[in-house]
């Protein structure tokens, strides 16, 4: 089955997360400045490569196994340090080892969310780090 | 049964005191250390100590040795992971794309070199003296 590691997770934390809305607030991209109707609290999800595929069998041309890396970056205003916070750890609970269809799963790879500091602006920045493991 | 070489393997034990541990923790940061070399040639430099501040530690674990490797600057963490930033020398995922890189055989390739240096005698010892620890936290905030 082809997948879309980032297009899929974008999907699901619209499904799975009231807060965060597909190409509102949510977005399958690098991070985009906020403004012209990208709000400061705004999730980014960015495929970000990951390790080779793994064959089955050494050198065979079957199944193979793919892990495909995927970050998600949180961002917020300035006076939302909490409310980031909070999202960046539900998302991070959301996603591991979550059930979406075309993986056998999904992993984060930090125990908690990774605080950037601030932006330019002051908004606060957070990343998660997945892989999706998938056969192909 | 018999091995071959068994006489061999085991004065050569004798004689540089390596177990298959050392030989493993040995190993362990061979890899580590090439995952630094390539590491530097992707790892931004703007006048920041961030390249210089790379370390491999020696390994730890008395039965299953870890081998930690990374940068020690406070700032490393929004270089590495801010993915949109523009740098003139080296880029975003500074460590995580060659660790990724390396991931394909990597446990064939940790186990062959471990049996090489249990088989020559190699162990965490022949690490050079002035080998890069981690850093201290006091000198993270730099």
């Amino acid at each position: 089955m082809a997948t879309d590691p980032d297009g899929d997770l974008v999907t699901y934390l619209a499904a799975n997360i009231a807060a965060l809305t597909a190409n509102v607030n949510l977005f399958a991209s690098k991070r985009q400045a906020a403004g012209d109707g990208i709000p400061h609290l705004a999730v980014f999800v960015l495929a970000t490569g990951g390790p080779g595929p793994e064959a089955y069998v050494e050198g065979g041309s079957g199944d193979e196994r793919r892990y495909s890396a995927v970050q998600v970056m949180s961002r917020s205003a300035p006076d939302e340090y909490n409310a980031s916070k909070t999202l960046a750890r539900l998302i991070l609970n959301t996603l591991h080892h979550a059930t979406i269809t075309g993986y056998l799963d999904v992993r984060v790879l930090e125990t908690e969310p990774n605080y950037l500091g601030e932006d330019d602006s002051g908004d606060h920045l957070w990343t998660s780090n997945f892989e999706l493991f998938h056969e192909e | 049964m018999s091995v071959t070489g068994d006489k061999e393997i085991l004065q050569n034990l004798k004689r540089a005191g390596v177990g298959i541990v050392d030989a493993l923790g040995a190993a362990l940061m061979k890899e580590g250390y090439a995952v630094w070399a390539e590491g530097a040639k992707r790892t931004p430099v703007d006048g920041g100590i961030l390249i210089r501040s790379w370390y491999v530690a020696p390994p730890t674990g008395a039965r299953n040795p870890e081998v930690e490797l990374g940068v020690g600057t406070k700032y490393a963490l929004p270089v590495h992971e801010v993915l949109d930033a523009f740098h003139p020398v080296g880029g975003p995922r500074f460590i995580s794309s060659v660790v990724d890189e390396r991931r394909a055989g990597y446990v064939k390739r940790i186990s062959d070199w471990a049996w090489d240096f249990f088989r020559r005698g190699v162990g965490v010892a022949t690490i050079p003296k002035l080998a890069p620890e981690k850093p201290s936290s006091e000198s993270e905030g730099v």
